[in-house]
This record gives structure tokens, C-alpha cells and sequence, in this order.
């Protein structure tokens, strides 16, 4: 009976390592796979809030901008300020952003209707 | 019952009795097996009338769901338009939604059907409308 | 179907139940020398190991019935497919390969040979089988009602885990108990006798623990799972329970019984001392065994019913109590206060009773005074009742719904009521509740001229009226609310709604619930600019304050942004989905003569009203008495219960 408390223990205690050591190589993993880097192209539709060109910024009312951020009142950069010729505070747009990580910018936009 | 128990216990009349008044207890009361999980919030929200289609359609249950056995889906007169992908959430396993394309104006339906973590079904749904925006692409 | 899942959940838990109480009592005997406590012995394992056998066929059974069930259809149950399924992907699946496996060991460990093994493995052997059967028990309630329970379904399971266990150690002993009982109260088992006495004593203590922790256990589930008297008494699954504790209370008596008279009277040497209290401890026994099987069915039947705290309840009675009825009474609440102090004197008039020795008198006078007390302090709190009264509305307190009410009310009320609803709400509406509303909306008031819309309201609009008639009542009672936050004042719900600005998804003023303080402001251009400018530029510092701010236009455009101008930049929502609804319901609570049209509504993180601003137009007053009640709002503790949340 003893005999077979003490193997049910070390079994019991071996699945315990193995689990262990079998969840951190997934969360590894896991990490690797959300650190790679790629440049990756969005479009989502937002309303205007700012345009401030001296530092070539668009602030935006936007939807959810799927795999990379939620709905919010949001900055981003344009790449230039060609990009928001035309485009005013009020207005609803489909928007177009580009990169990596942190490193986005608005690359295309257009009015709505 | 202290008394009736002096020499021979007889056992078979009070057993039975018990037993008996335990089914006729059982058979007086109505079976009322419905809904568990129930829903407590949509986005978009019953009856709301919208302008903007939305791009998913989401749910909030009252107990956490079981992923294999909960699924929802929109429809527009009989025709199903969602992408069929409902999923609940990783995040908060009260969620549920599922992807929608570009919605035409019209009236939908939502309709779910859902498995709470302590076994039981729940079934409903309601109705959502999209205004429509004149020129939309 | 439903019929086949009860026997198979109450065959399961049964089984489960006998099982675990069995190697308790087996443990608290200790080992048998004599031949007839031996032969008992015997016996008593191989109940156990009927019982095994029961809760593992009981548990193909019931997931058989659940497969069945999730696939929606009855030959499922044989389809290895539809089985590995549920195995492998519900909460059910796990607890029920876990459970099984618990079995299944506990199985291999009653076929080993008994007699073969030596004295501590002995007594070892033991304790394993009752640890897992107690285990195999206990994991249940993670796949049961307890563990959905949020948001601490953890700590529900244990609760509810222990409640099991407690059962298990008190009903499962009882059938083995009385079988002992028996056997050492006939006249050749008479060796066995000073081990059953042992035995007995043993078990009426731990059943005695047992007990406490069943009440407090229980008593914590009914909590969680029921939450109130309209739900005990109008739900199936409060009903259910009601028969539990009917059935419960003979049981108890029962032990009681067993516990003061009983089991003093086997107390003696000889061993034909006791033989007749042993067989009467037998017969009780058995009876509350029987009781208690009873009440595992019961137990299994509210196990598929949903918790009485989900379901809309049915009130039963023409009659319920209410405080709130008596403000309008005048000297009602000093009677229901007397009537209190009696019923409290009447209290400890029984507990002087209990521990004195003139035990009738002190009764009598406990009596007297309850009665005295029932009919001074009850009348006045008496207020009619309908089915209906308890019920929540089923469609949300939102501005869609209020708004739509406001329509049906211009439609079909005003023609005999006035048109702010102030007949309706002044004198009734505080003082019902909702569904007392819902039922006269539905079926008329008998003696007036108020008809009933049943017929002619869908359900959904007479909730929308109800939820008109609770805003214009909530409304009245905004009447003074001012521009500080009064943290004495009665709270007043604010009505959730949506929002959306541009193409972004529409949210909720309650997902910002517990998060922010809501700054709503109602405004109308040309003349709310400039006190619009004033909040775009210090939006920064509210933030920081914890606020968001939700700017609506009274007059809705869909280039409403565009009109704001670029400057200075607003960053907070200007909502151009949903606008109308809101001022529809916001307008409500505006000052009687609507003026100014401009107006702002403090909301704070329980999501009630809590202040209600109107900067004269024209002037623009600094922010500073804002960020002051903002920061009030910040440094109150939470007191107030965040309103409902069921939509039921």
C-alpha cells in the first residue's frame, strides 16, 4: 500500500515536471511567434478628428483594426502630406496603414460616399 | 416512529410510505428545464436601428460557454450572411461573436444557440436593422 | 428524455453518495475482531462495491443522455464520434473522465483481498477509498450549477464541493449504519454489539459537524443560486428547494431524536443492554435513510433546473410586504415599528425561555408578544400583489426602449392621461415595482377606467412603456438635482445607451461602467460652442480625472463634427449614431421648462446620475466647479449597488 502511494507520488510528481516544462516551451513559443516581425498592410473606415500638419499627423475616430488595434480615437502618421490633401475634421474615410509593430503610417486615404 | 420500531422492526410499511410520498412530491411539480446561461448584452443591441453596418456581431452571456457546442449566425430572410466562423472569446469565455461582411440595408436576425460550462442549452435570438448609407461602396 | 436524465443523475449521485458514506463509516468503526462485525464488514463492502459499479454504469448513463442532448439527437448516445466529443471538449467531459477514473481506481482497490492485507494498510486501504470516493463526489460540482457561478465560479464549486462531501459523509453512512444496527441487535449478534455502539457514537458526532456544515454550505448556494423570497417562492428551482428543506426538517428531527434519546440508551455493560434502543436507532435510521434518497432525487430534478436567481419569477400570493408602502400612511411606520420592538422582545423572550427553567411561561409570553407584534406591525406593510410583480423587464432600461415607450405613451396613454405622465408616475410608479406596471398595463386596474393592452401591446412595448414610465418617474425625482454631488441623495439609475461616431462600432455608456466617470453633455449649436471650446481644451485634464466626456447634439446632423470646427481639435465622441434616442431620454431629465436647451449630466462609475450642470448660455463658467465634483466622485467609496444587470 505504502509501495503504491510512493509511485502514484512520483508519477504524479514527473507528469507535474513535464507539464511544466511543456507549458513554458509553448508560452516560448507563443512569444517568438508574436515578436516576429512583418510589415503588414489595414484598412479600416474612421471620422477625422485633426489634421496636424506640422507634424504630419491624422487623428482618427476609427473602427476595429482587425490583428492590430481596437476602436479608438487614435494618431497616426501619414507618409506624406499628399496623402490628406483634400480631407478635413468631420470627415468619414477609409484609410489605409502600413508597417510594422509601432513603426505604421497612413499610406492611402479617401472620403467616404 | 420511535415506537413502531419495538421487537421485529417493520420495515415495510414506513419505507414505502416515504418512497411513496417522495413520488407523488416528484410528480406534483412542473419540469421546467429551459435556459441557463442567459444573454445580457448584444452589440448590435436588439431593436437598434443602425446606419454604420456592423462588422460583427457579439454576445454576452450571464455564465461562461463551452466553445464546441455554443454557435450563433445572422441572417436576412432566410439567408444566412454571416462568415460562419462564430467563435468565443479567449479572453472572456462569456463572449461570443462572429464576422460579418458588408451588410446591405435590411432587417437581420440573430440567432444563438449556446452550452453553459454547467451542461445545459439555451437558444434565442432578436433582430437588428442597417439604415444603410446612400452610396456606400 | 427528462424523465431518463433525472433517474440517471439521481442513480448517480445516489450510488456516489452511498459509496463515499460507506468507507467513512467504515473508517470510523475501525477494523472488526468479532465474527459478526466482521461478516458486517463484509457486507458493508459489498455495498461498496454495488455502489461502484452503480455510479460507473450511472455515468455512462447520464453521458450517454448528455450527448444525446448536445447533438440534439437521441442516437448520438451510441456514436463514438459524438461522444469523444463531448468527452473532449466540455467542462462535463473533463469532470466526467476525471470522476470515472476516480471510480475506476477506487474499483481495483476494492477488488484487492482484504483479508490478505496487514493492520495499517488496513485502516490505509480504507482511507484511500474514502478519499476517492469523497474526490469522485466532490469534482461534480465543478460541472454543475456552482461552477457557472460568477464571478467566482471557483470558489462557488468548492463551496458547493464541500456541501457534497458533508451529505456524503452523513446520508451515505446510513444505509450501512442501520444494516449494523441490526445486525448486532439480534440476539447472535451480540458480539458485535459494543463495536456498533462505537460505531454509532462516532458517526451521530461527525453527522453533527456534518450538519453545521451542510446548513452553512447550503445556506451560502441558496444565496448564490436563488437570492430572494420572490424567487424561493415563484421559481421551479425555489420551489424545489422549498421540498428540499421540507424534507429535510423530519430528517433532522430524525437525528436529533437519534442523538439525545437514542444513543444514550444503548449505554450499558451486558451485552443485552440496548438491544431494543439499538433496533429502535435502526428503524429511525431507516427512515431518515429513506428521507434522504428522497431528497437526492429532489437534488438531482433542481441540478437540471435552471437557478431560481435566472428565471423570471411568479409571484404566488395576492399579497406582499413592502416599507415603502407606508410612507404615504400616516403613523404606519411608527405601528410597524412597535410591532418590530415586540417581535424582538417576543425573540428573546424564547431565548430566556430556552435557557431558564420556566421554560412554558417564557413560551407563552414569546407567543403573546409574536402575535401582538404580527398584527400591529403587519397591516400596514401590506400591499396588493400580482404574478407579474417581481418580474424584471425583459427588455433593457434603455434609451431605445425609453424613447419608444415615449411614442406608445403619446399614442395610447395621453388621451386620458397628461402628457409628462405626471398622474402616472408622482403617486405609483416609486412606490411599484416594475412588474406591478407590467401587469396593469396588461390586464387593466379592476374599478377604474384604466383598461388592459394585453390584446393590443406586444410584451416588448408594454416593457418599453414600463421603462418610460420608470424614466419620467426618475425623472420627477431629478427634479433638484443640482450641479453638486450630493453623496446623501437617493440614486438615480441612469439609462444606459449607444453611441457611435462615424463608421466606428457603436458602444455602450455601460461598458464605460467601473471605468470612468461619463461627462454627458447635451448641447445645441450656435450656443453651445463656446462651453464646448472650454471642455475640447481641458478634455486632457478630465481625462486624467478619470472622466470621459460624450457630447450629443440636440439638433442630430450627420456632419455635426464638420460644424464643431477643426479648432480647437475635440477629441472626446460627438455621437452621430443614436443621438435622437438619447435626447429623447436625457431631455426627460432636463429642468420642467427645458431651459436651457444646453445641459450636462454627471454619471459615476455604479452608473447613476449624480449631477446635473446648466451653464447659462452665453457665460461660460470655469471648469473648476467640475474637476471639484469629478474629484469628488474619485474619493467616494463605492457604496451604492451598480444597478441591474440582467436582461433577462
Amino acid at each position: 500500500m505504502v509501495l503504491a502511494d510512493l509511485a502514484l507520488l512520483i508519477g504524479v510528481g514527473f507528469g507535474y515536471l513535464w507539464w511544466g516544462v511543456e507549458a513554458s516551451r509553448v508560452r516560448e513559443e507563443l512569444l517568438a511567434e508574436k515578436a516576429r516581425p512583418a510589415a503588414t498592410e489595414w484598412t479600416a473606415r474612421g471620422v477625422v478628428r485633426a489634421v496636424l500638419p506640422e507634424m504630419n499627423v491624422l487623428v482618427l475616430t476609427h473602427e476595429d483594426i482587425a490583428g492590430f488595434m481596437p476602436a479608438m480615437t487614435m494618431g497616426f502618421r501619414a507618409e506624406s502630406p499628399k496623402v490628406y490633401r483634400g480631407i478635413g475634421v468631420g470627415d468619414e474615410v477609409r484609410f489605409t496603414l502600413k508597417g510594422s509593430g509601432s513603426n505604421v503610417a497612413i499610406t492611402a486615404i479617401e472620403k467616404l460616399q | 416512529m420511535v415506537m413502531a420500531a419495538r421487537g421485529r422492526p417493520s420495515s415495510e410499511i414506513p419505507p414505502r410510505l416515504a418512497l411513496c410520498i417522495g413520488l407523488l412530491v416528484l410528480a406534483a411539480l412542473p419540469a421546467g428545464v429551459e435556459a441557463h446561461a442567459v444573454l445580457v448584452r448584444s452589440a448590435p443591441e436588439a431593436r437598434a436601428s443602425v446606419r454604420v453596418p456592423p462588422r460583427r456581431a457579439q454576445l454576452w452571456f450571464s455564465e461562461r460557454l463551452e466553445p464546441a457546442y455554443s454557435t450563433m449566425s445572422v441572417w436576412n430572410d432566410r439567408t444566412k450572411v454571416d462568415s460562419g466562423d462564430a467563435e468565443v472569446s479567449r479572453e472572456d469565455a462569456r463572449q461570443l461573436s462572429v464576422a460579418l461582411p458588408p451588410l446591405d440595408r435590411g432587417v437581420y436576425v440573430v440567432k444563438y444557440h449556446v452550452l453553459s460550462v454547467d451542461g445545459h442549452v439555451a437558444e434565442g435570438g432578436y433582430s437588428f436593422t442597417v439604415k444603410g448609407e446612400a452610396g456606400r461602396k | 428524455m427528462t424523465a431518463l436524465a433525472l433517474l440517471v443523475r439521481w442513480a448517480h449521485l445516489a450510488s456516489s453518495v452511498v459509496l463515499a458514506g460507506t468507507f467513512v463509516l467504515l473508517l470510523l468503526a475501525g477494523r472488526a475482531a468479532r465474527p459478526t462485525a466482521q461478516r458486517w464488514e463484509r457486507d458493508a463492502l459489498a455495498l461498496a462495491r454495488i455502489c461502484v459499479l452503480a455510479a460507473l454504469v450511472a455515468g455512462l448513463g447520464a453521458l450517454a443522455v448528455q450527448t444525446a442532448l448536445l447533438e440534439g439527437r437521441a442516437q448520438a448516445a451510441l456514436d463514438p464520434q459524438a461522444i469523444g466529443r463531448v468527452l473532449g471538449a466540455t467542462r462535463f467531459g473533463s469532470v466526467w473522465i476525471v470522476r470515472q477514473g476516480l471510480l475506476a481506481l477506487l474499483a481495483a482497490f476494492l477488488l484487492l483481498p482484504v483479508s490478505a492485507v496487514s493492520g495499517a494498510d488496513h485502516m490505509a486501504l480504507r482511507l484511500h477509498c474514502a478519499l476517492l470516493g469523497v474526490l469522485a463526489l466532490g469534482v461534480t460540482s465543478w460541472a454543475g450549477h456552482a461552477g457557472a457561478v460568477e464571478p467566482a465560479p471557483l470558489l462557488a464549486a468548492h463551496v458547493d464541493g464541500l456541501h457534497l462531501v458533508a451529505v456524503a459523509a452523513w446520508i451515505g453512512g446510513l444505509l450501512p449504519l442501520a444494516r449494523l444496527l441490526g445486525m448486532a441487535g439480534r440476539a447472535e449478534g451480540a458480539d458485535a454489539r459494543p463495536f456498533a455502539v462505537l460505531a454509532a457514537r462516532r458517526f451521530s458526532a461527525l453527522a453533527l459537524a456534518c450538519v453545521i456544515v451542510i446548513v452553512a454550505t447550503g445556506a451560502w448556494n441558496a444565496w448564490n443560486q436563488v437570492g430572494g423570497i420572490p424567487a424561493l417562492v415563484g421559481t421551479p428551482y425555489g420551489r424545489l428547494l422549498i421540498l428540499k428543506l421540507a424534507l429535510l426538517g423530519p430528517i433532522l428531527l430524525l437525528a436529533a431524536i437519534n442523538r439525545r434519546r437514542l444513543i444514550p440508551a444503548l449505554a450499558g455493560d451486558a451485552e443485552t443492554v440496548g438491544r431494543p434502543a439499538m433496533l429502535r436507532l435502526r428503524a429511525s435510521v431507516r427512515i431518515e435513510m429513506l428521507l434522504a434518497l428522497a431528497m437526492l432525487a429532489l437534488v438531482a430534478w433542481m441540478a437540471v433546473t435552471p437557478p431560481g436567481r435566472h428565471v423570471q419569477p411568479t409571484w404566488p400570493f395576492a399579497v406582499r410586504l413592502s416599507w415603502e408602502a407606508t410612507a404615504s400612511l400616516p403613523g404606519a411606520r411608527l405601528r410597524v415599528l412597535i410591532g418590530g420592538l415586540l417581535l424582538l422582545l417576543g425573540g428573546l423572550a424564547v431565548a430566556a425561555g430556552m435557557l431558564g427553567a420556566r421554560r412554558r411561561a417564557a413560551l407563552a409570553t414569546a407567543a403573546g408578544a409574536v402575535t401582538f407584534a404580527a398584527i400591529a406591525a403587519v397591516p400596514p406593510l401590506v400591499v396588493d400583489a400580482y404574478p407579474t410583480t417581481y418580474r424584471g423587464s425583459s427588455v433593457p432600461y434603455h434609451a431605445l426602449s425609453i424613447a419608444t415607450g415615449a411614442d406608445l405613451y403619446a399614442r395610447a396613454c395621453v388621451s386620458c392621461h397628461e402628457a409628462r405622465a405626471h398622474d402616472v408616475t408622482g403617486a405609483n410608479v416609486a412606490r411599484h415595482t416594475a412588474g406591478d406596471l407590467f401587469w396593469w398595463l396588461t390586464h387593466g386596474i379592476p374599478g377604474t377606467r384604466m383598461p388592459g393592452f394585453g390584446a393590443r401591446l406586444s410584451e416588448e412595448a408594454r416593457w418599453d412603456l414600463v421603462n418610460f414610465l420608470r424614466a419620467s418617474s426618475a425623472a420627477e425625482q431629478a427634479g433638484t438635482l443640482g450641479p453638486v454631488v450630493d453623496p446623501s441623495r437617493a440614486r438615480i439609475v441612469a439609462p444606459d445607451f449607444s453611441y457611435a461616431v462615424g463608421p466606428s462600432p457603436a458602444h455602450s455608456l455601460r461598458e464605460l461602467r467601473g471605468r470612468r466617470l461619463v461627462l454627458l453633455v447635451l448641447f445645441t449649436l450656435p450656443e453651445s460652442r463656446p462651453r464646448i471650446a472650454q471642455i475640447a481644451r481641458a478634455y486632457e485634464a478630465l481625462v486624467v480625472m478619470g472622466a470621459e466626456v460624450i457630447a450629443v447634439p440636440m439638433r442630430p446632423t450627420r456632419d455635426i463634427i464638420k460644424r464643431l470646427g477643426a479648432d480647437p481639435r475635440i477629441f472626446f465622441p460627438v455621437v452621430t449614431e443614436g443621438a435622437p434616442e438619447i435626447v429623447r431620454t436625457y431631455g426627460l431629465f432636463r429642468s420642467a421648462d427645458g431651459r436651457p436647451p444646453h445641459v450636462e449630466f454627471l454619471i459615476d462609475r455604479e452608473g447613476y446620475l449624480r449631477a446635473r450642470l446648466t451653464p447659462a448660455p452665453g457665460s461660460t463658467p470655469g471648469l473648476s466647479p467640475l474637476l471639484a465634483e469629478l474629484q469628488r466622485l474619485n474619493e467616494e467609496p463605492q457604496t451604492a449597488a451598480p444597478p441591474d444587470e440582467h436582461v433577462h
